[in-house]
């Protein structure tokens, strides 16, 4: 999706009569919601909240809570001035409520970015498309299948044991797939740009370091690549290196082009150590046309 | 209101169940089954459920549907994807398909190649049957010694034929459908369970083709309600369900 935040700035509340509104579940939902993921817009917090794509009542929900000073929000030109969508983010009311409610870590809280921060069009495309997936795959939820997320922020774990504030584990958000009494952990991790090989590495090493034997039974990383080249040459550098760790916990990756609709979550479009072949083809390539679901169950 | 409606449905199982262990009751197991699947729908975490679906068949139903004695050891289940993770937990074994027949069990006993009985299972009893009754059953069965079990296929018309779906002994699931077909028995169609699919096909498209597979079974003649997924290996370890065998019941309406 191309997206622009050059010159993008906050609604101003100028001539807006500030909204006397009721903090009640959906708020509290709404203000917890936008917290872990950042930004959300309209459409993706009806998703979270009702597996749809438009519900009135959250539109008009969201507006008044911007109106009450709880959201801030802003508009993004993604190609057409028509249809512009409208992000909303926490403003400092809204994270002193979060911050009153006392469920949600004060650091994390504290560590909420600034708009100028959020705006900046890095950050913004990458959280912008965080949610999209997030809210796409929940839409997937249902009688027979449990999904539930943890954004960004409450994904974060932390290094207790070496008595320093270390982040260990960062995944862009946690989905928790919950069938026939067992609950499934997936730590997804969004890679929009290359990294090094290295920082990958460490990256993963990371999670096995860090799950004891019980959570790596039911814990996988799910690794969604902007592009399949970007994540043919992960694997390629994974099995050239010789990555150990790949005996220790499960990963599985997939790309933006498999990921168009939101059944797509659940249908076979992972790849997996199990499923790829180191093919030499002149050079070293993968091959990847062999793709599982995320769980057998599914 | 939800609770409210919850808990009639609850009242009504319970009462269904004990119905269907009065004698007489014209309450079907297929009929208890269904409001056992709708309550799993709304209310998973019912102890109604927990039985029903834990226990093996012969703790939680009917004994009027108890009468076919192979299914009564055998974990029952009601969903397919428990059986794809036990699959996946299993690490991919081969296992075989079996309709599960709802007609009624015949009893076949064989002494050094000789027929000697034939038993009709009813309600909780056997009746003998005279071999006139039982066609498509061979007399001999050269050097064998033991019990066949089967159903009848077509059982309400001139074409009524014995279907033979296990031997009672320690061969491989193959192996015995090998010694029927060669002593002369007409066996049913038996599929292999796709393991090595269960990672990229969807619960719904394994259904789908079960219940394909089921449809060709009614469609000559047989009476069916799901069925058996046979493994040569022991599936479970404990010592009260039958280790070898699982039953998933497909309802017949979708069937």
């Amino acid at each position: 999706m191309y997206m622009n935040t050059i010159d993008v700035a906050l609604t101003p509340r100028t001539n807006v009569q500030p909204y006397p509104i009721q903090i009640n579940e959906t708020t509290m939902d709404i203000l917890s919601l936008v917290f872990e993921f950042k930004v959300a817009t309209a459409w993706q917090i009806t998703r979270f909240l009702k597996q749809r794509d438009r519900v009135k009542y959250f539109y008009l929900k969201l507006h008044r809570m911007w109106q009450a000073g709880l959201l801030e929000s802003f508009k993004v030109y993604t190609g057409v001035r028509a249809g512009m969508p409208v992000y909303y983010m926490l403003s400092k009311q809204g994270l002193n409520i979060l911050k009153e409610e006392g469920t949600h870590d004060p650091t994390r809280l504290k560590n909420y970015p600034q708009a100028k921060t959020l705006l900046s069009w890095g950050l913004f495309k990458h959280e912008a498309q965080v949610v999209e997936l997030a809210s796409m795959e929940i839409k997937n939820k249902s009688q027979n299948l449990s999904i539930a997320f943890k954004g960004e922020m409450n994904s974060v774990a932390r290094d207790l044991r070496s008595d320093k504030n270390i982040e260990v584990l960062t995944p862009d958000y946690t989905a928790f797939y919950s069938a026939l009494g067992v609950q499934e952990c997936i730590y997804s991790e969004f890679e929009r740009t290359i990294k090094s090989k290295g920082a990958m590495l460490r990256k993963i090493e990371r999670y096995t370091q860090f799950l004891n034997l019980e959570q790596r039974e039911h814990s996988t990383i799910r690794l969604i690549f902007q592009t399949p080249n970007m994540e043919e040459s992960f694997w390629l550098n994974i099995l050239m290196g010789g990555a150990t760790f790949l005996q220790k916990i499960r990963v599985v990756s997939t790309n933006l082009s498999l990921l168009e609709t939101y059944e797509q979550f659940l249908e076979p479009i992972y790849a997996s150590e199990k499923t790829i072949k180191l093919v030499r083809q002149g050079r070293m390539t993968i091959d990847m046309s062999q793709r599982v679901k995320l769980f057998s169950f599914l | 209101m939800m609770n409210t409606y919850t808990q009639l449905l609850e009242q009504i199982i319970i009462e269904m169940k004990t119905a269907l262990l009065t004698e007489g009751s014209n309450i079907s197991n297929a009929e208890y089954s269904v409001w056992l699947d709708f309550l799993n729908k709304i209310k998973p975490e019912s102890n109604l459920l927990k039985n029903y679906l834990d226990a093996p068949y012969s703790q939680e139903l009917s004994p009027r549907l108890l009468d076919n004695n192979f299914y009564k050891d055998m974990k029952h289940y009601v969903d397919i994807r428990e059986i794809m993770r036990l699959a996946e937990i299993k690490e991919y074994p081969t296992w075989f398909i079996q309709p599960k027949f709802s007609g009624q069990m015949i009893t076949l006993g064989y002494e050094q190649g000789e027929i000697k009985n034939i038993y009709a299972a009813s309600n909780d009893s056997m009746q003998e049957l005279a071999m006139i009754q039982a066609p498509g059953v061979p007399e001999r069965f050269e050097n064998f010694t033991g019990q066949i079990l089967g159903t009848w296929l077509n059982e309400q018309t001139e074409d009524k034929l014995f279907v033979a779906y296990d031997v009672h002994n320690n061969l491989s699931f193959l192996q015995k459908m090998e010694l029927l077909k060669n002593a002369g028995f007409t066996t049913p169609e038996f599929v292999l369970f796709p393991t090595e699919k269960i990672l990229s096909v969807s619960s719904h498209k394994l259904e789908a083709s079960l219940q394909k597979y089921l449809s060709r079974a009614l469609e000559q003649g047989l009476m069916v309600d799901g069925v058996v997924i046979i493994s040569d290996t022991a599936l479970f370890s404990e010592s009260d369900v039958h280790s070898t065998r699982i039953t998933l019941h497909i309802a017949q309406s979708i069937i």
